[in-house]
């Protein structure tokens, strides 16, 4: 239980998620979290550190994202690592809707620059070339427009949307 | 965490936005639901849309009506090559009026005409609300100055959207001679001295005028100074490079009776900031053939692109012929070339040229000149543009009116206009 108080030669820390689950992870892979950082140099590394905004299974997902982008401990990545990383990425984000949301949520409350740039690319990707009725069934949006309005945006806008 | 995409906190959705390359995903993203429309359009992100307009790959303009409707709106025809689609579009600018004629030319998406006295006038398909408009959203400019000029060219240095109060237009008169007008001040056209042979002009990222003249060589026109000067940045090209090759069009069941080839210099700016020359060898044929039953001799020509070739300016400075634009589509217009990235949009070919007619050539050609050139393996795709518009139905639908040779198609950038503009 008191994996927080063992001072092995790596760092652990432990996070919880809003329904209570607790990951132990590296302090050094955890801070690629900005918030996470600021809460660790802020002196908060003695307790479990809690993620209020995120359920169990989206905190092991960004989790395993926390442990393939934590700063290697022998030096610079090499090209053919960051290849690796950049094909690990894609596949990672190649989820369904509701799991790219979560993880855009997440990486968004937790400040993760590099995930939260792959999450908007995957999402500018399913955007690019789909019609207006397919994004909104794609991402369950629901058309709040007024017919008159709908009228008018595409009339504006035609040329777009045939 | 419940998913509700419509409710993305706004930095996110501009994260986004701010990722999509193509003017009509955004424009899509705008229509989806009201939280997504209120953050694309937002006023402190107003330019955006309109940088990203500058960089699309252009739409065909194919013909207007000829008369605008009783409530003054105008019809036209749009194609979209690299998505293989037509619509017809519903303006009230009027595009060319009973006497004013586009000549082929488009700039940022402005239609540039000019009346039988070539006062030119700027006028945007896309938007009715610009400043320095008239009330039917043409832009006036002054006339040319006491001599009767024509122009073969005419250049923005900006989107007047944009910068209302601070652009230049650049024209090539007929004689090569090149002239300027700040439409925000009242000084009228001023001709650059010692200026002439010069056949096109681009105004590059960096800010300044490039004119190639037919020698092949490149000089920057620095109209800031109070008096406005020439620098060469850019040697001749070696003069049989000019030179143009006998080629011997063929109709079937035509006689040939006259032949000439010339080859049409262009400069372009890649995205990455080089300067391109490209050649384009063109072919003309004069044919007749006699017609038994009406007991009269019929004439007849044909245009056609017969290749390409593209130098790029190295660092020496010197041209170099190169076979490739990497990942590059170049839309060359008779006046205006567009370069885009082709990855950055589904259906446009990398390595390739789109070509449309030369003006003059619509005249009299019996075809079309408009195709895609590969400049690897230097095949054309002469059917492409084409095909769409081979079968009687979308003929009918999107090209009603006769192409004229004053208002031949041409590539326009589609601009989308904020609210707040």
């Amino acid at each position: 239980m008191s994996s927080t108080l063992c001072c092995s030669f790596a760092k652990n820390v432990t996070l919880r998620s809003s329904d209570g689950q607790t990951f132990e992870v590296e302090e050094a892979a955890a801070q690629v979290s900005q918030t996470i950082k600021r809460m660790i140099e802020d002196g908060c590394t003695g307790s479990v550190i809690p993620v209020p905004n995120l359920t169990g299974p989206v905190l092991a997902l960004v989790i395993e994202y926390f442990k393939k982008h934590s700063p290697p401990s022998d030096g610079c990545p090499t090209a053919l690592l960051e290849m690796e990383i950049k094909d690990w990425d894609a596949k990672f984000v190649a989820v369904d809707n509701d799991t790219l949301l979560d993880l855009t949520l997440a990486a968004h409350y937790l400040e993760i620059q590099g995930l939260l740039d792959l999450t908007c690319h995957r999402v500018a990707d399913i955007l690019n070339d789909n019609s207006v009725e397919k994004i909104r069934e794609i991402f369950h949006i629901k058309n709040d427009f007024t017919p008159e309005e709908e009228a008018e945006e595409r009339s504006k806008i035609q040329w777009a949307f045939e | 965490m419940e998913s509700d995409w419509a409710c993305l906190p706004e930095d996110l959705l501009i994260l986004i936005l701010d990722k999509l390359v193509s003017l009509s995903d955004y424009v899509r993203f705008t229509a989806v639901c009201m939280p997504w429309h209120s953050v694309a359009l937002d006023k402190y992100r107003g330019e955006r849309p309109l940088k990203l307009s500058m960089h699309q790959p252009p739409l065909l303009f194919l013909t207007h009506s000829a008369q605008p409707s009783s409530e003054g709106e105008t019809t036209f025809s749009i194609y979209n090559v690299s998505e293989n689609k037509a619509c017809k579009l519903k303006t009230f600018i009027p595009c060319d009026t009973q006497s004013t004629y586009h000549y082929g030319d488009s700039y940022h998406g402005w239609m540039i005409s000019a009346d039988e006295e070539y006062v030119i006038s700027l006028s945007n398909p896309f938007c009715s609300k610009v400043k320095g408009a008239d009330d039917y959203g043409i832009i006036r400019l002054s006339p040319f100055s006491q001599y009767c000029y024509t122009y073969n060219k005419v250049i923005l240095s900006a989107n007047p959207i944009m910068a209302p109060d601070d652009y230049s237009v650049m024209v090539i008169y007929n004689d090569g001679q090149l002239a300027f007008i700040r439409p925000g001040d009242d000084k009228g056209w001023t001709c650059i001295e010692k200026s002439c042979d010069f056949v096109d002009v681009i105004y590059s990222k960096a800010g300044l005028f490039y004119a190639l003249d037919e020698f092949g060589s490149v000089k920057i026109c620095h109209i800031s100074e109070h008096s406005p000067e020439l620098n060469e940045v850019a040697p001749r090209l070696s003069p049989d490079l000019l030179l143009c090759p006998n080629l011997t069009p063929v109709l079937p069941n035509y006689t040939l009776y006259n032949a000439y080839t010339l080859k049409n210099q262009y400069i372009v700016e890649s995205p990455g900031g080089d300067l391109l020359q490209i050649l384009r060898l063109v072919v003309t044929g004069l044919f007749y053939n006699y017609d038994d039953k009406r007991k009269q001799r019929i004439t007849t020509s044909t245009t056609l692109t017969e290749g390409f070739e593209v130098f790029v300016l190295d660092g020496k400075p010197k041209w170099v012929e190169t076979k490739s634009l990497g990942d590059g589509a170049l839309f060359l217009g008779e006046k205006t070339s567009t370069y885009v990235s082709a990855s950055d949009f589904p259906g446009c070919q990398p390595n390739s040229i789109y070509f449309t007619d030369r003006q003059n050539d619509t005249c009299f050609a019996s075809n079309y000149d408009m195709s895609i050139f590969n400049l690897g393996d230097g095949s054309f795709q002469r059917n492409c543009v084409l095909k769409f518009l081979s079968t009687r139905k979308n003929i009918k639908k999107f090209m009603p009116h006769p192409v004229s040779w004053w208002s031949p198609p041409c590539w326009i950038q589609p601009t989308f206009q904020l609210e707040s503009a």
